[in-house]
């Protein structure tokens, strides 16, 4: 299965959402996201969107202020 | 196990958005201006003339709610394990989108939650602020889905993410050694208007509590005004729009229970009625809040929680005040100040120049 993997290490508010975004709508369905961040309040954004447009959220993990996401489009 | 953050629900958010739109007409009552029970913008104004930024005698007073809103957030982001000192996104820029922010601010005269408490308070003479700040963040919107970006952040020292908390501190400290004397403009350091809105406040201790609340929620729920815009505007989502709905309604609510519901154009507390500049002036700073990233409120709390760009921002926001003031930039209930159509129009092309010299095509 496809993986696109998304950097946004460094990126701040509202860059990692907006690329998250633009990832979710060129994916096809079924496509697995994965997001890598470290701005805080774009870990709890980017669910929340996730939840907004009915996408399944698969994980949620952190490592030494490096977040990962991983969504189902 | 993804565990819930209860403030970063959608109910979590409404919650956090009526608290304030209680405390602040509340404020209002125990003293604070008119329709300014909190003001980020007006608050900076008065702690720059405090500590001598401007000579503007009206609006000189260390705001207890600003300290407040810095200390609650740092509090929290302990607490929940999301200090992170970071900076290193365009410092300078950020500085000067501060200062432009706060030059537009006091054009329209006060900042995006002011615009929602004058409203909440009968004063129609927000609206057009509201729709200016509108604009302004759909402009900025434009540019962020063209890839403006001001750059990567890095990890940094906890002594640079402490730094504004620290400032706060400091000035809290001030507070304290040098307290307000009835009847001097000044006491040590600090100075303390007699009259005009600088002369208005709630007693210290209520105005530190209200800010140590508001700050706590709001870095839990990363309440923002402009985020509030930008995500209805980009992506149709409503998450922090709701917060900021419920600010608007619990606060006209409050108002008309403590009496304080005004409606009309005329002789509203510290607002004047030149439609179009209240436009154009939130427009500027809806510009800068979007390209910075938060409205003034937001980088206040982003500072709490060790993000040094966030707090670079804040300090860009007190010089935009001392230069507002002292080149006659600012607004004042009699009308616009005499330089104020210059500095404004300075700061669009300020903003969009950064705006496209930051923006870049992605493939």
């Amino acid at each position: 299965m496809n993986e696109e993997i998304i950097d946004v290490r460094g990126e701040t508010c509202p860059v990692p959402l907006v690329e998250t975004r633009k990832a979710i709508r060129k994916a096809s369905p079924g496509e697995i996201i994965t997001i890598i961040g470290t701005h805080p309040a774009s870990k709890k954004e980017i669910p929340m969107a996730v939840e907004a447009m009915n996408l399944t959220l698969l994980e949620i993990s952190e490592n030494n202020g490096e977040w990962r996401i991983r969504i189902k489009a | 196990m993804i565990k819930k953050n209860v403030f970063a629900t959608r109910w979590g958010i409404i919650a956090v958005g009526a608290l304030i739109g209680v405390l602040a007409p509340l404020l209002q009552k125990m003293g604070n201006p008119g329709n300014m029970g909190i003001c980020v913008a007006c608050f900076e104004r008065d702690i720059a003339g405090a500590i001598g930024f401007h000579q503007a005698k009206v609006v000189q007073y260390v705001r207890p709610e600003i300290i407040g809103f810095v200390l609650g957030s740092l509090v929290a982001a302990y607490l929940f394990k999301e200090f992170r000192p970071r900076l290193g996104s365009s410092p300078i820029v950020r500085f000067f989108l501060g200062v432009f922010a706060m030059i537009g601010a006091l054009v329209f005269l006060g900042c995006p939650w002011r615009a929602l408490l004058r409203l909440a308070g009968g004063d129609f003479n927000a609206i057009l602020g509201i729709a200016g700040l509108i604009f302004g963040i759909w402009i900025g919107t434009l540019f962020l889905k063209k890839g403006y970006n001001l750059g990567r952040t890095h990890s940094a020292n906890p002594v640079s993410g402490w730094m504004l908390p620290l400032m706060m501190g400091g000035l809290l400290v001030l507070v304290l050694i040098f307290p307000q004397i009835q009847g001097e403009a000044k006491n040590g350091v600090l100075n303390y208007s007699l009259k005009g809105p600088g002369s208005m406040h709630a007693p210290l201790i209520i105005s530190i509590l209200a800010g140590l609340a508001i700050g706590f929620l709001a870095q839990r729920s990363r309440f923002c005004t402009m985020g509030a815009f930008r995500d209805l505007i980009l992506f149709r989502q409503i998450h922090l729009f709701s917060g900021l709905l419920a600010l608007l309604v619990v606060a006209a609510v409050t108002n008309v229970i403590l009496n304080q519901f005004k409606p009309g154009f005329e002789g509203q507390p510290v607002a004047h009625t030149l439609h179009i500049w209240n436009f154009i002036g939130m427009a500027l700073s809806g510009l800068c809040f979007v390209l910075a990233g938060g409205c003034p409120g937001r980088q206040l709390f982003l500072s709490g929680e060790g993000d040094g760009d966030a707090a670079i921002f804040v300090l860009g926001m007190l010089v935009g005040a001392g230069f507002a003031h002292n080149f006659s930039l600012a607004s004042s209930p009699k009308g616009l100040g005499t330089y104020a159509i210059p500095a404004v129009i300075t700061g669009f092309v300020f903003c969009f120049l950064v705006a496209f010299m930051m923006t870049k095509k992605k493939a």
